[in-house]
């Protein structure tokens, strides 16, 4: 079947095309070339005015996994507050800072989202990961494996494994696991939590295998180098929260000499100790820093004022926060030794000076940073707030007006401890398009998605273009995935799968009958079991491979 | 004006999300707005007027539930002021986050009865299941207020985190009675299931009948006269709620103190026979 999208404006960033007028072709559910006057299209959307973007894709929100339904079960008064959501095809579920799947996917459809990536999913998770992921409707998915605080990683560190051996055990772990990237939270700190330490600096040696943090951040982000994965290391860094951090990410930038970091929510990693109250921003710092450095890139992780739910794997960050949790009731725990899990319910507030500056410090950071290419939309789902509240955040970036008039309702003391005020930098529509489109389809490596060309994927948004950016971000008019109408004016009016992407870089398999030995001896289950088969996700049918090139990142 | 009967259309079938069918619409809208509310049962919504009969009946300004064999969850739950009468059996969440009227049960009621009340009074003339006066799932505060009165048993976990009020068991009670409890009352009229008062703050737990042994955590202050006793005994006979096990003369009674793990102050009061 043939379908044409007529006469909408086209941002699609990848292509050089910035609000170009002209028309869409899909057919089989992939974007075709114009196929000549001849063609008969079986179906027309006549899209005249109206603004056409491929869906958006969310690079870090936690979806699935482990933390996530602990968060689910903790908020338990969430799911009751709305026990049958709607009477659209998906009427089930609820919850906003911790929806069920079902409302997941239906979500992000309605927001234009045709995809959204699981940033934590612990090795001994991953099955669990990926059950959830293949429950979600509508929007595709996959999971970043955690690795820097796993027994394993650090035992072969500590035997002065080299930097081979060190690539095959995170190769071997990728395809295990089914993952599409390595994340590493705080590497050594959660291990270093386990045995009662309360911080760990990037370069003081950590308990029991004494490696400091900075050797397993090298050695992982040169393992992802090694292995060729698209998505560069993506980095949850140091003393998360903590005043005065912002050295330790300065650090951290520093020492991947020259190999792509991913910094991800790094308004959390941001913080200076400047001013009477010991808290100041140092996002102008960081910016310069990123700006500089085309190896780098960050997602925000913006705070949005109300309440959410905190879910993080830094048990060592986590512990810190709990005397915060509002209401007052938190998780804290060891998973299998591969990482931790701290959940902490928070509400953020306007008129509370540190959550005014956190708010500011993101917004700086998203003005400050100029490579739309390198800087992406997130609010680190749920952890600053939900991600519904991300067309609020698009207004924010796209209307000073708006800005100035938010920030003159929070904290009195804000205006002098942030810059905002004077940031006139106003995004545009096709900086927002290379920002949760383009940009996020690149640094993953997934060659057919966010853009528009023949052979990507048909994952189409289609917006009213109005003044309200808030308004037209939550509704699109019409939203497509793989070339099906999914949702018409903001509703959801047909359910569908999405699918999994994964990366399986090759490595040397010789280093499994190590790790089988390890397994055996310590883990909840043997290496063979550990191992998820290809039929396990989405039943086999769903499965995107995405290529890995050794050496060309 | 009398009141409203209400009668299920049809028994078999999930049970009936009763939330939001409260005396205030009554009086507020009449009885076009209780019969345009929207109720859910299993995977559907409906009208309140396609799966209940409605007759004229019962006290002016009240609802009077005839359940029959329909399962009916959330009777009552939030209820601010006004009466409902079921003269049957209720499901779960009945009286839950109730803050004020009056709600009687001639028969049993399911789980998380009166779970979060902060005020008015809840009947049941049979017996009570798990969760009675505790918190909601998800909750970290139980019964605030208000008073439940219990003709028959009660299940585990009554009055877990209460905070204020009252409630009476007139016969047993399961396991975990007055867990977490950080104040008010608790009276059981015959035996207590295990881990009597377990994490407990502050409140008071009135038995007449020893636990087989002392409560973990708890340490015993012999027996002693307490005048409030007297006082207590009078008010809460006037209401019906002085367990009909209990001594009806004679203010000596066993105290326990605990949970002392918790560094808990709270008492069990084990009256002694007259």
């Amino acid at each position: 079947m043939l379908m044409k999208l007529a006469g909408g404006r086209i941002y699609d960033p990848a292509n050089g095309r910035d609000s170009a007028v002209g028309d869409l072709f899909v057919q089989d559910g992939r974007i075709v070339a114009d196929p000549g006057p001849g063609a008969a299209p079986d179906e027309v959307h006549d899209l005249t005015g109206r603004v056409v973007m491929a869906g958006a894709i969310d690079i870090h929100s936690h979806i699935a996994g482990g933390k996530v339904n602990i968060a689910r079960l903790l908020m338990a008064e969430e799911h009751r507050a709305a026990a049958l959501a709607s009477e659209e095809p998906c009427g089930c579920g609820g919850a906003i800072a911790t929806p069920s799947t079902h409302v997941t996917g239906c979500r992000y459809a309605q927001m234009g989202y045709t995809a959204a990536f699981e940033p934590a999913m612990l090795p001994s998770n991953a099955r669990h990961a990926h059950l959830e992921m293949a429950d979600i409707p509508l929007i595709d998915t996959g999971g970043y494996l955690v690795l820097g605080n796993d027994d394993l990683l650090l035992e072969l560190l500590a035997s002065g494994a080299g930097e081979e051996a060190v690539a095959d055990y995170v190769g071997c772990m990728l395809n295990a696991t089914r993952s599409l990237a390595i994340k590493a939270v705080n590497p050594g700190g959660i291990n270093a939590f386990k045995y009662n330490q309360r911080r760990l600096n990037v370069d003081e040696a950590g308990p029991f295998h004494a490696i400091t943090p900075r050797r397993i951040l090298t050695a992982l982000a040169a393992a992802v180098h090694r292995l060729g994965i698209p998505h560069p290391l993506h980095l949850h860094g140091f003393n998360l929260g903590v005043p005065g951090n912002a050295e330790a990410t300065l650090d951290s930038i520093e020492a991947v000499e020259g190999l792509r970091l991913h910094l991800t929510h790094v308004q959390f990693h941001a913080y200076g100790v400047e001013g009477d109250r010991k808290f100041s921003s140092a996002a102008a710092r960081i910016a310069e820093a990123v700006n500089r450095r085309p190896n780098i890139s960050v997602d925000v992780g913006q705070i949005m004022f109300g309440q959410t739910v905190t879910a993080s794997a830094d048990t060592m960050a986590q512990m810190g926060n709990a005397g915060l949790a509002h209401p007052k009731k938190w998780v804290m725990m060891d998973i299998e030794c591969d990482a931790g899990c701290g959940v902490v319910p928070f509400r953020y507030r306007d008129k509370a000076f540190v959550n005014a500056l956190q708010w500011a410090i993101g917004l700086e950071l998203f003005l400050l940073i100029e490579d739309p290419w390198r800087i992406f939309l997130t609010t680190d789902h749920p952890n600053g707030a939900p991600f519904t509240s991300y067309p609020e955040l698009i207004r924010l970036l796209m209307d000073r007006d708006h800005r100035l008039a938010r920030m003159a309702e929070l904290h009195p003391d804000l205006p002098q401890h942030t810059i905002l005020g004077s940031l006139t930098r106003e995004y545009t529509l096709g900086e927002i398009a290379t920002m949760t489109r383009a940009a996020p389809a690149r640094i993953l490596g997934l060659a057919d998605r966010g853009h528009l060309g023949p052979g990507a994927a048909a994952d189409i948004t289609v917006y009213t273009d109005r003044p309200d950016r808030r308004a037209m971000f939550e509704k699109p008019d019409l939203v497509f995935k793989d070339g099906r109408l999914i949702v018409r004016n903001g509703v959801v009016i047909a359910l569908g799968a999405g699918r999994t992407h994964v990366v399986e870089p090759a490595y040397d398999p010789t280093i499994e009958a190590w790790m089988g030995r390890r397994f055996d001896k310590r883990m909840g289950q043997r290496l063979a079991h550990f191992r998820i088969a290809e039929e396990e996700i989405r039943g086999g049918n769903g499965l995107v491979r995405h290529a890995c090139t050794p050496g060309a990142f | 004006m009398s009141g409203v009967i209400l009668t299920p259309v049809e028994a078999a079938g999930p049970p009936i999300d009763m939330t939001g069918v409260l005396p205030d619409r009554l009086a507020d809208g009449g009885r076009a707005a209780l019969a345009g509310l929207m109720l859910v049962r299993g995977k559907g919504r409906h009208r309140l007027d396609a799966l209940f009969d409605l007759q004229d009946g019962g006290p002016a300004g009240a609802l009077v539930l005839r359940p029959g064999a329909a399962a009916l969850d959330g009777v009552g739950a939030g209820m601010a002021a006004g009466e409902i009468l079921v003269e049957g059996d209720c499901g779960a969440y009945a009286g839950s986050g109730m803050r004020g009227g009056t709600l009687i049960v001639e028969g049993d009621c399911g789980a998380f009865a009166a779970a979060e009340m902060a005020g008015g009074r809840l009947r049941v003339a049979g017996d009570a299941g798990d969760f009675l006066g505790a918190p909601l799932a998800g909750g970290t505060r139980g019964m605030s207020g208000g008073a439940v009165v219990v003709a028959g048993n009660a299940g585990d976990r009554i009055g877990e985190r209460m905070r204020r009020g009252l409630i009476t068991v007139h016969g047993r009670a399961g396991s975990l009675c007055g867990a977490r409890m950080i104040a008010g009352t608790i009276a059981v009229g015959a035996a207590c299931g295990p881990e009597l008062g377990l994490a407990m703050r502050r409140g008071t737990i009135l038995l007449s009948q020893a636990p087989e042994a002392l409560p973990t955590g708890f340490v015993d202050g012999g027996a002693n006269d307490w005048l409030f006793l007297e006082l207590m005994r009078r008010e809460l006979t006037d209401g019906g709620a002085w367990p009909v096990g209990f001594p009806t003369v004679g203010t000596r009674a066993r105290r326990l103190v605990g949970d002392r793990s918790v560094q808990g102050i709270g008492e069990v009061l084990i009256l002694s026979k007259a």
